[in-house]
């Protein structure tokens, strides 16, 4: 009879070593599966933030396995806006106090552009850089670029009479408007890469956005971005003057506003 | 970009309930109770009707599977959390695994699904974003892998019908259906799932009437849809809608014409150029007003929602259903939900018109 106690012995050591490794795998199975749902979770999250700042396509093609955004010519209109003679308020006040106006300020100007289908794409200093038209095909990019500065030139006369009730001065600045083609494409290295666009268009915006200082106004469009407008802007005509890079002198045409105000 | 089902950022509802017992008679007649949709759509018959029937389709083109999975892509791509809810507990309640669900969502490639039915996933991805739209080499590649053309349109039609719910229930921020939501892990749900399913399932409609009165319209894509009964049902639809006088055919046709221009549908665009040419716009007029969005045979109601119809192509709900509350304190509640109808179908049909471009 011994043998038939062994055998069972056995045998219920066996089943034992069966369920305990079963049960194991299972324990680990539904580990990784809560591993591999938390990080999609949390990829998917990523995505999203992300696709404020590029288009979806872009991140598609990056997080698909060996993916690569090959670089392309896109349409869009671009808007450049400093602030003038910032640099020397940056002297007289507070460190802490010019960071608290610039925050303020491209809080008003973020809202301005992004409510008329903008993206700020660079903060440099107290320089802007948005795109419209870059994310997704814009066919109103144009209006839009030119209704949201005139969004911001409001969103600036508020922002300085807040500035003013607190013994600050009033801030001034230059934006420049251009339309025409960029090179849109993951730019940089592996330590450092973004979606980005570079081109005549945005040096050019750039360029019209200093005119502002030489004809002492604020928003400038150029004759490329005119072409694009209706009736329901007010524009004049400003003299040509020589910029950088380009033979002859440059037309621009000063935004005065909305001829029925909207 | 698809969300996950509780991170969308979703508002309190936009409009209220509005009880028609006549209404809620027939509703009641087939599902046995009224969904709060149903009543916050019920002031506009040809939408509360496309609400209703719509979402209950039935392909004959192509598996039931299919069709539960469009209505979780779709949503989940559209970000309605009202609808993503919905399809993710139908389709619980059908007896898929929370596993596959959650691959569908997330990694399709994960899926337990053949090639053709992770090429139809990606498709009603791409269709539902529509940024850009899917080129013809999309639906070409769904014919080669043995899907008939009927097939690919009825694809087409039913993302597009999912478009349609998605939006109209985000516009009104309807209230995700907690009840429903439970019921698959409840007690209750575990036990009588077959038949809930069961039940569930004998709600698909299909209307196979002939196609009656003109299908002037939007005669492309009704055409577009061949002989499935898709094609009566958004002829239909377009005839009532167009035929309702709460908002102005000026309007509709421009709305139209917006969400054609956003998606850079030439089809459509030209299409509403002719409708517009027929009740009296000139082509400098039809042009000017899509320009400037905005145009002298419009009230002050109707250009705002003109100009808000641009928003309706590509959006998040939560800054959307913010934008709306504020429409809302100005324009009458009746011409809003018409506008939210009418928005949606033109999202639809820009989208259907991609087996036209």
């Amino acid at each position: 009879m011994q043998w038939y106690y062994v055998v069972v012995v056995l045998l219920a050591l066996i089943s034992g070593i069966t369920l305990f490794q079963m049960y194991r795998l299972r324990r680990q199975n539904q580990q990784l599966e809560n591993l591999l749902k938390h990080t999609s979770e949390k990829l998917e999250r990523v995505q999203v933030h992300f696709g404020r700042f590029t288009p979806e396509e872009v991140i598609e093609h990056l997080t698909e396995a060996g993916g690569e955004y090959l670089a392309n010519m896109r349409t869009v209109t671009v808007l450049f806006a400093d602030l003038k003679g910032f640099t020397k308020m940056c002297y007289d006040l507070e460190p802490q106090l010019v960071v608290d106006i610039l925050n303020g300020y491209f809080r008003c100007m973020s809202d301005a552009i992004t409510r008329h289908h903008g993206q700020i794409t660079e903060l440099m200093g107290d320089g802007l850089l948005a795109l419209f038209g870059a994310l997704r095909s814009n066919p109103w990019q144009v209006q839009d670029a030119v209704l949201s500065a005139i969004a911001m030139r409001e969103e600036l006369e508020k922002y300085n009479d807040t500035l003013q009730e607190r013994g600050i001065p009033a801030l001034q600045f230059g934006v420049g408007i251009h339309h025409g083609d960029v090179l849109a494409g993951v730019m940089g290295n592996n330590e450092l890469s973004k979606f980005g666009v570079v081109g005549d268009t945005i040096n050019m915006a750039a360029r019209i956005e200093a005119l502002t200082r030489d004809l002492d106004c604020d928003i400038l469009i150029s004759d490329n971005v005119r072409k694009w407008l209706d009736g329901r802007f007010r524009l004049k005509e400003m003299p040509a003057l020589p910029v950088k890079g380009i033979e002859i002198p440059v037309v621009t045409y000063l935004v005065e506003g909305l001829e029925h105000h909207q | 970009m698809a969300e996950l089902m509780h991170d969308i950022d979703w508002a309190e509802p936009i409009l209220p309930q509005f009880r028609d017992e006549a209404w809620e008679q027939e509703v009641r007649s087939v599902m046995g109770r009224v969904p709060d949709i149903l009543r916050r759509t019920s002031r506009i018959p040809w939408l509360r009707k496309a609400v209703f029937y719509w979402p209950r389709y039935k392909p004959v083109e192509f598996s039931s599977k299919l069709t539960d999975i469009c209505g979780l892509v779709t949503a989940q791509e559209n970000a309605c959390r009202y609808c993503y809810g919905v399809a993710r507990s139908q389709m619980r309640l059908y007896g898929y695994s929370e596993k596959m669900i959650r691959n569908i969502e997330r990694e399709v490639q994960l899926a337990e699904l053949d090639e053709k039915e992770r090429a139809f996933v990606q498709f009603c991805r791409n269709l539902s974003r529509s940024n850009p739209r899917p080129p013809k080499q999309d639906r070409q590649q769904l014919i080669e892998m043995g899907y008939s053309p009927a097939a690919v349109a009825e694809m087409a039609f039913l993302i597009g019908n999912n478009c349609f719910i998605n939006r109209v229930s985000t516009f009104l921020a309807i209230p995700p259906m907690s009840n429903l939501e439970s019921l698959p892990d409840s007690l209750m749900g575990r036990l009588l799932r077959p038949f809930i399913a069961r039940r569930m399932k004998s709600w698909a409609w299909q209307d196979n009437g002939a196609l009656v009165g003109s299908t002037e319209s939007f005669p492309g894509v009704v055409h577009a849809l061949g002989n499935i009964p898709a094609a009566k049902a958004i002829n239909d639809t377009f005839q009532e809608a167009f035929e309702s006088d709460v908002l102005s055919k000026e309007l509709k046709v421009l709305m139209f014409a917006v969400v054609a221009r956003s998606l850079e549908c030439t089809f459509c665009e030209s299409e509403t150029r002719s409708m517009a040419k027929n009740l009296g716009f000139s082509q400098a007029d039809f042009d000017h007003a899509l320009s400037t969005l905005s145009s002298p045979s419009l009230d002050h109601d109707e250009q705002q929602i003109l100009a808000w119809t641009r928003d309706t192509v590509h959006f998040q709900p939560g800054p959307m259903q913010r934008r709306i509350k504020k429409m809302a304190e100005d324009i009458d509640d009746l011409k809003l939900l018409e506008a939210f109808g009418v928005a949606a179908l033109a999202n639809t049909t820009v989208r259907i018109a991609v087996l036209l471009d």
